[in-house]
């Protein structure tokens, strides 16, 4: 499969992230490549094969529902902006 | 006196009959690291005054007889996305810029509940992405056996910390090798275990399927040790495992005799330096003479393990690091006028370019038309390789490979070509994708370089690894022959 710049532009622009011309310009030729390199797993016969998500099934523990204490979890502390106990961010549009 | 050495098993030891103070060990070690730490860069933080301290609070215990756990007093340090409370989590990254953790790994708790002394945070790939330490936004680490070498990557920081006689002993994370590889290519033990049988929570989170915590050692019986203090189920982490927990340590048992080893093709071939295969097959042989059997076996799906993962991981690191958005905590760009345009300024300048490339690729292979073409054929060839796994283990007791392909590679040796240091982890890589514990350990030197043997074997053997390293450390006495330059004070 091939990927164009338009792909790369697309993807970029799903997951938020700011690439300069320079770094669009080595990656995109990686990423072919890398792609390219991926492909080797059509070479299995995968039909009758089911997907794992983990390597084996665990059994999933889960805890009881109770309030526990949380402590300190230093929310204005590590906010970039905390005003009033809440996040502040920029208004969406 | 010059700084300690040996293992955390013989220092604890010294520390209770008193021949040694841990507040002397601990100066020791900090002297040493004035004068090693410049050439080799492992840490991104250091906790020299807390370390000292709590060295001189346990002589007073020690001094009076109080019986302390087998940890008190070792002197270790933790990879930096592992949480440490009251010190910051970077990740080596910028956009975590300035973030304090709220709470302890729970590793770390139980490492600091056994009284060991934390003396910082190591240096890494950004978010563990790497196999060199290049792609830490802060600095590279380098080998302690030949400095214009990396240490491999992405714990490098935590293995040449302990390679260059830092630390007695470290933490690293390992998704897809990062704990084996870098204790290959600098010579010290590197044990990656069972997902599941150790918490993940409060390391911060790569590939939620793959990354497993584990230690960095000198010796087989110190990973022994510490994995019996790590290991175990936790209500934090829902995927790790409440089985009990072996006393890996007071039960090491050295192991050759009677052991049938396989030796996967795939991984045996010409993509590995005639050095290195040389020196393994001089450890199999070793062992053989022993009293072990070893021979080649088929392990064909491993061929395609490499893609798997490079499909897989990415996928999973794109979802886990849409965390990072400048909202919540870590570096946000503060010129943007609206949400989206903060989002992606921030992370286009908080993230570094590995990381980028890896979100691309996962993004892409889980958008529409792409998800059953990558993403559903790799976690279908995820079932093949746990099956031959499963296959070999009903034959073998231990799966032996090279660690790595060659030594340690030389700084920048892969700037230009990321896929050419992806496949370089063709070894590492299929354990992670089966969930299997490993463990790496020094066999040798080729061209004056460390060499790694890796000991695979089924989910949750690892006392069946650390009796088999145990062994082989018995034969070949690696923690005397193979100490780094920077130990023998060159």
């Amino acid at each position: 499969m091939t990927f164009t710049e338009s792909d790369l532009d697309h993807i970029i622009k799903l997951a938020h992230l700011d690439v300069d011309a320079e770094l669009r310009t080595q990656f995109l030729p990686q990423i072919q490549s890398i792609l390219t390199h991926m492909e080797s797993i059509n070479q299995f016969d995968l039909s009758q094969v089911a997907p794992s998500a983990t390597a084996f099934a665990a059994e999933m523990i889960l805890r009881d529902d109770v309030v526990v204490p949380q402590g300190d979890l230093l929310l204005s502390q590590n906010a970039p902006v905390w005003r009033d106990s809440a996040f502040v961010v920029p208004r969406i549009n | 006196m010059s700084a300690y050495f040996g293992s955390a098993v013989e220092l604890g030891i010294q520390f209770r009959n008193r021949t040694r103070r841990v507040v002397d060990v601990v100066s020791q070690l900090w002297a040493h690291h004035d004068r090693v730490e410049p050439s080799v860069k492992s840490y991104i933080s250091t906790l020299k005054d807390a370390s000292l301290e709590k060295a001189t609070a346990l002589d007073v215990q020690f001094d009076q007889g109080n019986d302390l756990p087998l940890l008190a007093g070792i002197p270790m340090a933790i990879k930096d996305n592992i949480h440490v409370l009251g010190t910051p989590t970077t990740c080596a990254s910028q956009i975590l810029k300035g973030f304090m953790p709220p709470f302890n790994a729970t590793v770390s708790d139980r490492l600091l509940g056994q009284q060991a002394i934390v003396t910082g945070k190591t240096n890494l790939d950004e978010f563990a992405m790497g196999s060199s330490t290049e792609n830490s936004s802060f600095h590279t680490s380098l080998n302690p056996w030949d400095t214009s070498r990396v240490p491999g990557g992405s714990s490098g920081g935590s293995a040449a910390a302990v390679a260059s006689g830092q630390v007695v002993l470290s933490l690293g994370s390992d998704t897809g090798g990062s704990i084996r590889q870098p204790a290959a290519f600098c010579g010290v033990v590197g044990f990656k275990p069972t997902y599941g049988r150790v918490s993940r929570y409060g390391l911060v989170a790569f590939a939620s399927s793959l990354d497993q915590i584990g230690p960095f050692t000198r010796t087989v019986e110190d990973a022994a040790l510490v994995m019996e203090s790590i290991s175990g189920g936790d209500l934090h982490d829902a995927t790790s495992s409440f089985m009990p927990v072996p006393a890996y340590y007071s039960q090491l048992k050295p192991r050759i005799s009677g052991l049938k080893i396989g030796v996967p093709r795939e991984l045996f071939g010409s993509e590995i330096d005639p050095g290195v295969k040389a020196k393994v097959v001089e450890a199999l042989d070793l062992l053989k003479a022993n009293g072990a059997t070893w021979e080649e076996i088929d392990m064909t799906s491993l061929k395609a393990a490499v893609s798997t993962y490079y499909i897989i991981a990415p996928a999973e690191a794109s979802a886990n690091l849409s965390r990072f958005d400048g909202v919540r905590y870590g570096y946000r760009d503060q010129d943007a006028d609206n949400l989206r345009d903060m989002f992606r300024k921030s992370r286009g300048t908080g993230f570094g370019p590995e990381v980028k490339r890896r979100i691309i690729i996962g993004t892409h292979v889980l958008s529409s038309g792409y998800y059953d073409a990558y993403y559903t054929k790799a976690q279908k060839l995820r079932s093949l390789i746990v099956a031959d796994f499963a296959a070999a283990f009903q034959k073998y007791d231990v799966i032996m490979t090279p660690t790595t392909p060659s030594t340690a590679f030389s700084v920048s040796g892969y700037r230009d070509n990321p896929l050419a240091m992806y496949l370089a982890d063709i070894a590492t890589i299929p354990v992670n994708m089966a969930g299997l514990p490993a463990i790496s350990v020094p066999c040798g030197l080729d061209n004056g370089l460390p060499v790694g043997l890796q000991i695979i074997g089924p989910a949750f053997s690892e006392q069946l690894i650390l009796d088999v390293a145990a062994g082989y450390q018995g034969v070949f006495n690696f923690p005397t022959l193979m100490q780094s330059p920077m130990m023998r004070g060159n």
